[in-house]
């Protein structure tokens, strides 16, 4: 089961740290914070582009809202952290009414987010709009829990509400996809990033 | 385009970034934008700005969500269960005082004849003894007010139900309080043939704990254990 390269706590303090985020504690909820968000913000930036960090505010603030009915240990309340981000999504998606958004690659070539990675020098961002540029939302949904969020294949099957061989299936196609398309690929003036193509 | 080879052990490696050495064309392409995608966080990904955080502090619901939703399905429960009883133990005083209307009344009285309950029916003008062959006594509980079909309270003074063969004290009507008392029938069972010729509005029984007015004297109530539908099998201790 792949596991996120980004911080992960152990059992006993994510227990001390959601026993004082329930309880309102600042640091405690600034130590939940700084955990979770940086897989959660790239996922949404990767399915909803600038956005993604508005949808991530929303996403904390609706599992805050339920945090009382959560019982779990880390990685459950990673799954269920992307569970709502996953909602807001579809929600973002249905409320903007399209189904493909074109961005200017140049631009988000110039963007970065401050966190050069050690892979080619890009960041961490640009890696993701990279990934799932070429796929379907769902395939996008599929490769980015797996890849950012680190859930394994059920945990992924239950967010996207598929099956486990299901998402066997589409993550496998969407590597193929994307090995192809990144061949022999060249820089164009604009790409698209799937909104729900 | 070429499609590499990929094998579920190769996607899994690529997807986790733990894909070593050589990979087919693209893939390692792929397998690159995975770790980049995977690196360590940055300052502006890990620090909660000051308004969220406060945001998120007041958001903290106290009241556990699960458990809150069961509270309420077991207080729905509860009154749909309540409902049913009062409904039920309303129906079935209403039947053993032959104050249903006569077809509804006949048709429970002859249901109720095949689990050995003995229901007064409509047609008849005999009383209905008591399963021991003795008189019921009178009611010492409260039995339902009337429906909607039953006609309105006879104010003493009237005279319609002043021949009943047997005194009685008043009810009390529900929600009138003390001192407002009404005549009913007899509170035997035996008062059922006692009544005129010409039936005045049956008697109005007592809500319980109803301004502590006298109490009832009623039909006779055969419900002793609160008008479970059985109460004509006992009689209530004196």
């Amino acid at each position: 089961m792949p596991r996120s390269t980004l911080p992960e706590p152990d059992g006993a303090r994510f227990a001390a740290a959601l026993a004082g985020a329930r309880s309102g504690d600042h640091a405690a909820i600034s130590t939940l914070y700084g955990w979770f968000n940086p897989g959660l913000v790239r996922f949404l930036q990767g399915r909803a582009g600038d956005e993604g960090a508005d949808l991530a505010q929303e996403t904390w603030m609706s599992a805050f809202t339920g945090l009382a009915g959560f019982d779990g240990d880390a990685h459950q309340f990673r799954a269920w952290l992307f569970t709502i981000a996953r909602r807001r999504v579809v929600d973002h998606w249905r409320r903007a009414g399209r189904r493909l958004l074109t961005v200017d690659a140049s631009s988000q070539l110039e963007r970065t987010d401050g966190s050069p990675s050690a892979v080619e020098g890009i960041t961490a961002r640009e890696a993701v709009e990279e990934l799932v540029r070429h796929l379907s939302p769902e395939q996008a949904d599929v490769v980015l829990l797996r890849v950012v969020a680190g859930l394994s294949v059920e945990e992924v099957a239950a967010i996207v509400e598929r099956t486990p061989g299901a998402v066997r299936v589409i993550q496998h196609r969407a590597l193929r996809r994307l090995a192809a398309e990144l061949v022999g690929e060249t820089s164009g003036p604009s790409r698209a990033i799937p909104g729900d193509r | 385009m070429t499609e590499p080879l990929l094998t579920d052990e190769l996607t899994e490696a690529v997807l986790s970034g733990t894909a070593e050495g050589p990979l087919p064309a693209g893939l390692d392409r792929v397998a690159t934008l995975a770790r980049a995608a995977r690196a360590e966080p940055s300052v502006t990904e890990t620090e909660i700005l000051p308004s969220l955080l406060e945001a998120l502090a007041g958001s903290v619901s106290p009241v556990e969500p699960a458990r809150r939703s069961v509270s309420r399905v077991k207080r729905r429960v509860a009154v749909v269960a309540g409902a049913v009883v009062l409904t039920s133990s309303g129906m079935a005083a209403a039947a053993t005082t032959d104050h249903l209307p006569r077809p509804v009344q006949r048709a429970v009285a002859s249901v109720a004849s095949h689990v050995g309950i003995d229901l007064p029916r409509p047609s008849s003008s005999s009383p209905a003894p008591a399963r021991d062959g003795r008189p019921a006594p009178p009611s010492t509980r409260p039995v339902v007010p009337p429906t909607a079909s039953t006609p309105a309270v006879t104010a003493p003074g009237r005279g319609r139900s002043g021949t009943t063969t047997e005194s009685v004290p008043p009810t009390t009507q529900p929600g009138s309080g003390p001192g407002r008392p009404t005549t009913g029938p007899p509170a035997t069972a035996p008062g059922h043939g006692s009544r005129p010729d010409e039936p005045g509005p049956p008697p109005v029984a007592t809500q319980p704990h109803d301004g502590g007015g006298p109490p009832s004297s009623g039909p006779p109530s055969t419900y002793p254990g609160g008008g479970h539908g059985r109460g004509s099998r006992h009689r209530p201790q004196e």
